[in-house]
């Protein structure tokens, strides 16, 4: 039987924080400085970007200067780069989501390459202060360093990676994987991972979805984003509110309520050329709208089987967004 | 790196067919009866229609003028392993005999997948794959089916019942990993309201069993659930035969209908992406071939959302295979 088990970020009273999870900087092989690519976000109107550059963690710089320390440690009035310190003043102090505020994490990609067929094994972490030595050398050893050292990490662009629902599966632990990934998106048509996400849901596996940028310039900026109901705007409510499933993803719908009884799950969007239950194979729904003026709402009765059940909407531009899978309550 | 020969439907002689090749009627679980179903399809302007009922061929009848039919069938198995069940459904064309005897599935028994497709190959001209999504198949799973021309890249009745129609990424992997694969789109027809939502459109000289079966196989046809793919061509500019890299800077186009969306797939960070800008439509893309890909394939989408797939084209690795530009990637 499905229940709300206090996950549901629908049922929490909390602001909504949207933010960019996975993006590089001129410190690795991104064009924009990080300050520019903060700029860039909070323009759009996020509230957060994380820093996701490869092997090494990125901090604001002053301007000028080298990095070298983590934004979060930094006290707000006391920030080296001058702009930063407009961008982010008082921000711990006030409730999520007043205007202007917008919070810098740090974080890290890290990858490996395995041969035959040609998987790429690239993970981010969220929140995580330490560059690690060398020596990770499998994709478990990976994982695991991350899993230790941020409360969030994601295993990055699975099918840009050709990585298969089973090597998913097979870590273990995984909390999470990028069913969208903009840059894939834009530069091989390789963004969406639905397909991978739904078979590891099928194993049995707890896993979350993200939408992430992935972004190495300002043209895969803002096209996929997490929407995150965080109690303040914190490196530590964030990432507590992403650890705990607290966010839905997206690339333009929005989800704006989601509730569920033993009986049913219902769903409230922005209007959407369709709307899906998905759950594992052979049970779920597809709605689609009747007209061009699209549908925001849909219910799903669960059946009885289902393992989980997830819910995805489509736009008229074909845009998606995803809610993180919905589980039977244990017994 | 140099294109292997391919077939291309686009410069084959004859002209384009439409058809759906995965249809059930009331021989096994579909709402309609066959004649009705044949009807149906006709009604739509389609030329051909398979009738692929549940392990039982559908006996012959007089089609609606205009309508090829080819009886066919659909048989399942299943494989398992750690992670959970799998369900295989083969869908089979051309048969010359029985595909192993009735007596194989009784009592809720399904016959050893490789017992299954060893008979299919036996016994089949063509055979594909149906729904890996639906099916949960993990990608790996594609590799050991032996023999399958295609996999149902777009299966309609998977997709309107639980919105798994689309199985792109499985396709995708196996190509990666060196296995040549076409793909179909397909109704998998139940009830009335599942026609006409997915088809391949066959490059043939006439419309005759023979003659569209040995298209099928030579991959003489691009799928579709709605844009049209008017022309793909390569451009082969290799300069010196034999020579590494003698692909590299031939040109694949293709031109399609108003598209949202033109996509060149290849392995991993391979390939191209192009997109409309806002209150834009493409018409037509080109990739220059930068000498690392392995397969290339198109696909596009509309702005309503619908897909089309051409097969994949080929390309041989050359005797030293130069490092891929975009290495360290993502």
């Amino acid at each position: 039987m499905f229940i709300d088990d206090g996950n549901n970020p629908f049922r929490a009273v909390s602001g909504w924080l949207k933010g960019a999870l996975h993006t590089h900087t001129s410190e690795s092989d991104g064009i924009q400085t990080p300050a520019d690519v903060a700029r860039a976000y909070r323009e759009l109107g996020f509230h957060f970007v994380v820093f996701t550059d490869h092997d090494k963690v990125t901090r604001i710089a002053p301007s000028g200067g080298r990095a070298d320390r983590s934004v979060r440690d930094v006290p707000a009035g006391r920030r080296g780069n001058p702009e930063m310190v407009t961008m982010s003043s008082g921000l711990c102090s006030r409730p999520a989501g007043t205007p202007g505020d917008f919070l810098v994490l740090t974080g890290i990609e890290l990858g490996l390459k395995r041969r035959n067929p040609d998987k790429y094994w690239h993970f981010i972490g969220v929140d995580i202060a330490e560059t690690p030595a060398s020596g990770l050398d499998s994709p478990i050893d990976i994982h695991e360093y991350l899993r230790a050292k941020s409360r969030f990490c994601v295993l990055s662009h699975p099918y840009w990676s050709q990585l298969t629902g089973a090597d998913l599966a097979q870590l273990e632990g995984l909390a999470s994987v990028e069913v969208w990934n903009t840059g894939c998106e834009l530069e091989v048509g390789r963004g969406c991972s639905e397909y991978q996400w739904d078979w590891c849901l099928g194993a049995g596996r707890r896993v979350m979805g993200v939408a992430v940028d992935d972004s190495h310039g300002l043209d895969d900026i803002g096209g996929g984003w997490v929407m995150v109901n965080a109690a303040e705007l914190s490196a530590h409510a964030i990432v507590t509110a992403l650890a705990r499933g607290g966010f839905y993803s997206s690339c333009g719908p929005q989800i704006r309520d989601i509730r569920l009884d033993e009986r049913a799950i219902r769903v409230e969007t922005s209007p959407c050329r369709s709307i899906s239950f998905i759950a594992d194979t052979q049970q779920g729904a597809l709605l689609v709208a009747p007209d061009k003026h699209g549908i925001t709402s849909g219910v799903y009765e669960f059946r009885g089987p289902e393992k989980y059940v997830r819910i995805q909407c489509v736009d008229a531009q074909g845009r998606h967004a995803w809610s993180n899978p919905f589980y039977p309550a244990p017994g | 790196m140099a294109f292997i020969p391919f077939e291309n439907p686009f410069c084959a002689p004859g002209r384009w067919w439409k058809g759906n090749l995965h249809t059930h009627t009331t021989v096994s679980d579909g709402e309609l009866s066959p004649a009705a179903a044949a009807a149906a399809y006709r009604r739509l302007g389609y030329d051909f229609l398979a009738i692929t009922d549940h392990l039982r061929v559908c006996k012959p009848f007089e089609p609606p003028p205009g309508l090829l039919l080819f009886y066919g069938a659909e048989y399942h198995t299943f494989s398992s392993d750690a992670f959970g069940l799998r369900a295989w459904h083969l869908v089979c064309l051309g048969l010359k005999g029985p595909v192993l005897s009735p007596g194989a599935w009784s009592r809720n028994q399904c016959p050893p997948l490789p017992e299954l497709v060893a008979s299919i190959r036996e016994n089949a001209g063509f055979f594909s794959v149906a729904h890996p999504y639906w099916s949960n198949m993990v990608e790996d799973d594609l590799l050991i089916a032996e023999g399958a021309q295609a996999l149902e890249v777009y299966n309609g009745g998977c997709e309107q019942m639980i919105d798994r129609g689309v199985s792109e990424h499985p396709w995708d992997y196996v190509l990666a990993c060196g296995k040549r694969l076409n793909a179909l789109a397909v109704d998998d027809m139940h009830h009335p309201s599942d026609v006409g939502l997915g088809w391949v459109m066959l490059r043939a000289e006439k419309l005759s069993l023979d003659v569209l079966l040995d298209a099928l196989s030579k991959g003489l046809y691009y799928s579709t659930t709605g844009p049209e793919i008017f022309d793909l061509r390569v451009d082969d500019r290799s300069t010196s035969p034999g020579a590494a890299d003698s692909s590299k800077g031939s040109v694949v186009s293709v031109r399609c209908s108003p598209a949202r969306s033109i996509k060149f797939m290849a392995r991993s960070a391979d390939g191209k992406c192009f997109c409309a800008r806002d209150g834009e439509l493409l018409s037509s893309a080109e990739y220059e071939i930068h000498g690392t890909e392995t397969y290339l394939r198109v696909q596009v989408e509309d702005a309503a959302g619908r897909r089309a797939w051409t097969n994949p084209l080929y390309l041989e690795k050359s005797a030293s295979p130069t490092q891929s530009k975009h290495e360290t990637g993502k």
